[in-house]
């Protein structure tokens, strides 16, 4: 393939698996679901780097007000009971979710009770739901936050 | 709110600025901390190096003349005014207090994007995040500071971090380190979603994380906020060992609460956890919590495994058994409950390092899930939380010693500016990590003789067990002068030590092995620079909470003329009085084959 061409696929690559900050492309949903957060080689692996490395804490990346929603393009859900700050952190942290899921307990959890809303003395029932209905839940891997929410709100 | 209307009378810029100039309002600390200036050597001058920061030409290093700009640009009734008042919204708000204005006249209401992310972030409380080190990369051993916008949910996760770091996607080593000490590159305040940070310093980097809640109001937390909006965009040289992150974040602090002046009060040098110490002493801290690493957690869970359950795991994770095979292997639901905890940490980790196809790792991840999910829930670990790493000892350390050695007695000092060796009291301090900088060693025999004994640059070693589940590797590099006794006198000879091999965890202690490849510089060499090969083992331990002890030993073969072999032998022991004093008893030898003495010290240490 021509050198340009080439040049400019490297490009794509390297900006599809160093953009955190970016949201996933809409058409085949792959940053919104699970596996959604890859981050670029921060710290360099080579010894010398760690040596010499301290805090700098090198950051790249242009956003440097990150505040905006990460779920731009990717699908809302059907149902009403999602509110968006849910809806974000969902899409942003669906493997620590499907995981605490899974568990029955944890932190990313409790989180997405707090933001639905579920009031403290109900939050073990919840839990205990979307446990023991997961894999109905969780089906292939391959669902997007929307389809999660749909199917965690229509439990009840 | 009022609108403005023809009876209220807008005060006029001339005079407020006479009212300023009359108040001596620019010499006010808050003013100076707004602008991040500070006395350095000579003139007072801002610490932003961003021209678009200053309003007035010679704002960089001209107080007065920054305030008397800053009033003409924010209180000027004028169309276009609302965009220089919507960025700086803390300079307004403590300028129309200063200067008497009401609160109406001249609003932030009209600002959109200040205030979409006032009501996102909700400011409440303040959070300060304290990631410590990775075992496995000591120089990130200083740890990094984030100050966390509390908003009104419980969860900490959805606090936003506020990060000052350098801008860079350097890779080479020395360039990254050269730049970094001599402010080549750009520091910035960001702000994002704390739990991005957490996913990464706690999952991918294997940092444990301490979160202190401090004490400031909701209005403190705005006035930080406000300040941080200011910030934006706003290009600061970045001095890793001064301008650094947690500096930085100092003047938030000082601008919330007046007052405080912490970064008046930090030394030459600026440690992220002498920034905390400073913040404990001025009675910010309210609470504290810990965050165990991904590391830790998986290390938590693989000692709570039975012996089978932890051979049907490392099989399963080295991929000679099945998922359905090393679940029939484990018979108890409890165990099982282990092995697919660890099996998923395992299964995530690989996939942020980007050793599994997104594909695979969704299909796995999701089917481990769904197993996991028929097992219930398992009781939670309850391990006590570890010493905050403030109350450990302090990063200086002062080393008087009285020893002997060949019948000679003598009295050693030892300076050691910056941090922690495996002999220093651990609480606080990661196990097995050791990061020195600057290594002073200095004796003073009967004689009166002054000998210079050390001058270590960089020691640095990184004890990562070799336990399940981690097959880590442990290294070591130091470089310095050292004294060595080289064809019948003492000389100080240059070295450079790198080595590499193994540790393990051996009941509460540790033990090494270490293949080296010294280096030696020496006029009294005949070909000046001379290589080889060494080894250096150790095993050491804490015996009480205030005892430890570490033996060393060690031994060169260098390809000089010669054919030099050295030795080294060590036992040391530490015993902690309090949290920054401590006694020290040391025995060994060193030399060669002509010529071996043996030694005996014993230190009183100080730290500071």
């Amino acid at each position: 393939m021509k050198k340009t061409t080439r040049v400019v696929l490297a490009t794509g690559a390297v900006l599809l698996f160093s953009g955190a900050a970016f949201a996933g492309s809409a058409a085949n949903n792959t940053g919104c679901g699970l596996g959604s957060q890859v981050f670029g080689n921060s710290a360099d692996n080579s010894v010398l780097l760690q040596v010499l490395q301290a805090t700098t804490n090198g950051t790249s990346g242009n956003q440097t007000f990150g505040i905006s929603s990460g779920t731009l393009g990717c699908e809302k859900p059907a149902s009403f009971v999602a509110n968006e700050r849910a809806m974000e952190f969902l899409t942003a942290n669906m493997d620590a979710v499907s995981k605490d899921m899974a568990m029955g307990q944890g932190e990313s959890l409790e989180t997405m009770a707090e933001l639905l809303d579920i009031p403290a003395q109900q939050r073990p029932q919840f839990y205990g739901q979307l446990q023991s209905n997961f894999a109905q839940i969780f089906v292939t891997g391959q669902e997007s936050s929307a389809v999660v929410m749909d199917r965690i709100s229509s439990l009840n | 709110m009022r609108p403005v209307c023809a009876e209220t009378i807008l005060p006029a810029t001339d005079s407020l600025k006479q009212r300023a100039i009359d108040d001596q309002i620019s010499a006010k600390n808050h003013w100076l901390n707004l602008l991040h200036y500070r006395k350095g050597i000579g003139a007072l001058r801002s610490l932003i190096d961003d021209a678009s920061f200053f309003l007035a030409p010679t704002g960089k290093t001209d107080p007065q003349a920054e305030l008397l700009a800053t009033i003409e640009a924010l209180f000027q009734a004028k169309e276009g005014a609302d965009s220089v008042r919507c960025r700086y919204p803390a300079r307004l708000t403590w300028l129309k207090e200063q200067l008497d204005i009401p609160d109406n006249l001249f609003s932030l209401s009209s600002c959109e994007k200040y205030q979409e992310l006032i009501r996102k972030l909700e400011p409440t409380s303040i959070t300060l995040s304290f990631p410590g080190g990775h075992l496995n990369s000591p120089a990130s051993m200083f740890g990094h500071t984030l100050v966390n916008i509390d908003g009104r949910y419980q969860s900490r996760l959805l606090s936003y971090a506020v990060n000052y770091a350098a801008f860079t996607e350097e890779k080479n080593g020395f360039v990254y380190a050269f730049k970094g000490i001599f402010g080549g590159y750009d520091g910035k305040f960001s702000i994002l979603p704390y739990y991005k940070k957490v996913r990464e310093y706690s999952d991918m980097e294997k940092r444990d994380i301490w979160e202190y809640k401090l004490n400031l109001t909701a209005d403190e937390t705005l006035g930080l906020l406000q300040h941080v909006w200011e910030l934006q965009d706003i290009a600061s040289d970045y001095f890793f060992l001064d301008e650094n992150c947690s500096f930085n974040l100092l003047f938030l602090l000082d601008v919330a609460r007046p007052g405080l002046q912490l970064n008046a009060k930090t030394s030459a040098v600026v440690v992220p956890l002498d920034t905390i110490r400073l913040i404990d002493a001025a009675g910010l801290i309210q609470s504290r919590t810990y965050r165990k690493s991904k590391a830790a957690r998986m290390q938590e869970i693989a000692s709570g495994m039975q012996d089978t359950t932890r051979k049907s795991t490392a099989d399963y994770l080295d991929e000679t058994a099945s998922l359905t095979q090393t679940l029939e292997k484990i018979s108890s639901s409890k165990e099982r409950i282990r092995f697919l905890d660890l099996a998923v940490e395992d299964l995530d980790s690989r996939f942020l390092r980007g050793k599994i196809e997104p594909d695979i790792y969704r299909k796995e991840y999701v089917t481990l899930l769904q197993k996991r999910s028929s097992l219930g829930t398992a009781a939670s670990i309850e391990s006590q939380a570890p010493l905050p790493p403030e109350r450990g000892h302090q990063s200086s350390l002062l080393k008087l010693s009285a020893g002997m050695q060949k019948k000679n007695s003598f009295l050693e000092l030892e300076f050691r500016p910056l941090y922690h060796r495996l002999l220093d009291p651990s609480q606080g301090y990661q196990e097995g990590a050791q990061i020195e900088f600057f290594n002073l060693k200095v004796r003073f025999d009967r004689h009166d003789a002054t000998q210079l004994r050390q001058l270590t640059l960089i020691d640095i070693l990184s004890l990562a067990p070799r336990n399940f589940p981690f097959e880590a590797l442990s290294w070591k590099v130091s470089t310095g002068w050292k004294r060595r006794w080289i064809k019948g006198q003492s000389s100080l000879v240059y070295e450079l030590r790198p080595a590499g091999g193994y540790s393990y965890t051996l009941g509460k202690g540790f033990a090494f092995v270490l293949l080296e490849n010294p280096s030696q510089i020496s006029s009294r060499y005949q070909s000046t620079l001379v290589t080889g090969l060494g080894l250096f083992a150790g095993l050491g331990s804490n015996l009480s909470e205030n005892w430890k002890f570490l033996l060393t030993g060690g031994y060169d073969y260098l390809l000089s003329s010669a054919g030099r072999q050295n030795f080294t032998f060590d036992f040391s022991q530490n015993i902690r009085f309090t949290e920054n004093l401590s006694m020290g008893i040391s025995v060994g030898a060193d030399g060669n084959r002509q010529r071996f003495s043996e030694y005996l010290l014993l230190s009183a240490k100080t730290y500071w």
